[in-house]
């Protein structure tokens, strides 16, 4: 069989289109579910069909980044504080409040509003071949002398949050 | 071909960061704004990478942009959890509608 009148590029797009899918129904299942604990379990299979376009389009680095961090981090930490307010977010309660329809409306006004513009802008796409072998190198390089002020100032900000939630959220000692 | 594949990603990603602005508005429960907030970043993190990819900008410019701004979501939520947290030991709520304390 001979399959060379599969270009490359329509390849990727199927992939794309096939977590395209999946990314967008998963939003919407974190923010229609009834359970907030249902909703953090979508919000992880959201992260990574996200961590899936970021490899799609060749930031590999990025998305190795996505899938520590996001899914290895941040979901454990929202499934703890889920967890540890299971009494009050139960799926038992009403959690959507009676602006449903008219934020609606306002998603879709600014979807036509914004969907439009995107569409008479004349971008011109094509795609970026500059990168063979991934990108953690040149990013690497970038992080360690052209950005490198804010690499400091990203760590600086960190450190500061991880003090400050403990200052918030830790037992005081009367 | 590329300049379809182009605009659908940017539709894709306008498309999931108002499904974010939605779950916003709409969501009475802190925890699953704050979800909403980080499918928000995500959608602007696609934007970027793909603008990087299609836009033949400088190699790489637009992949050191997400990292800080993932790096910054991750401070902010677990800034946020502890914040919610601390308003659960005081209120027993999560519900943003009864924070009220400082509404006049």
């Amino acid at each position: 069989m001979d399959f060379s009148f599969i270009s490359d590029s329509i390849v990727t797009y199927g992939v794309f289109l096939l977590f395209a899918v999946v990314a967008v129904a998963s939003a919407f299942l974190v923010v229609s579910v009834r359970s907030v604990m249902h909703s953090a379990l979508f919000l992880a299979v959201f992260l990574l069909s996200v961590a899936a376009f970021f490899f799609i389009f060749d930031a590999d680095f990025l998305g190795i980044v996505q899938i520590l961090l996001y899914v290895g981090g941040v979901i454990v930490l929202i499934l703890f504080a889920v967890m540890l307010t299971a009494r009050v977010s139960s799926s038992l309660l009403q959690q959507t409040n009676e602006q449903k329809y008219s934020a609606l409306i306002v998603c879709a006004l600014l979807f036509i509003m914004l969907s439009y513009s995107i569409l008479i802008s004349g971008l011109q796409g094509f795609e970026n071949t500059l990168l063979p072998g991934g990108t953690a190198k040149s990013v690497g390089w970038l992080l360690m002398t052209v950005y490198v002020l804010p690499f400091e100032v990203a760590s600086i900000v960190l450190l500061a949050a991880l003090i400050g939630a403990m200052a918030i959220v830790g037992k005081k000692d009367e | 071909m590329s300049n379809l594949y182009f605009y659908t990603v940017i539709i894709v990603s306008l498309v999931l960061f108002l499904i974010g602005v939605y779950g916003v508005l709409t969501r009475r429960n802190a925890i699953g704004i704050l979800m909403a907030i980080e499918i928000m970043f995500n959608a602007a993190n696609i934007n970027l990478v793909a603008f990087n990819k299609f836009m033949h900008l400088e190699a790489s410019i637009g992949i050191i942009f997400p990292i800080f701004i993932i790096t910054l979501a991750a401070a902010e939520t677990a800034v946020g959890l502890a914040l919610i947290l601390a308003i659960y030991r005081n209120i027993k709520s999560v519900n943003v509608e009864k924070m009220e304390l400082l509404k006049w």
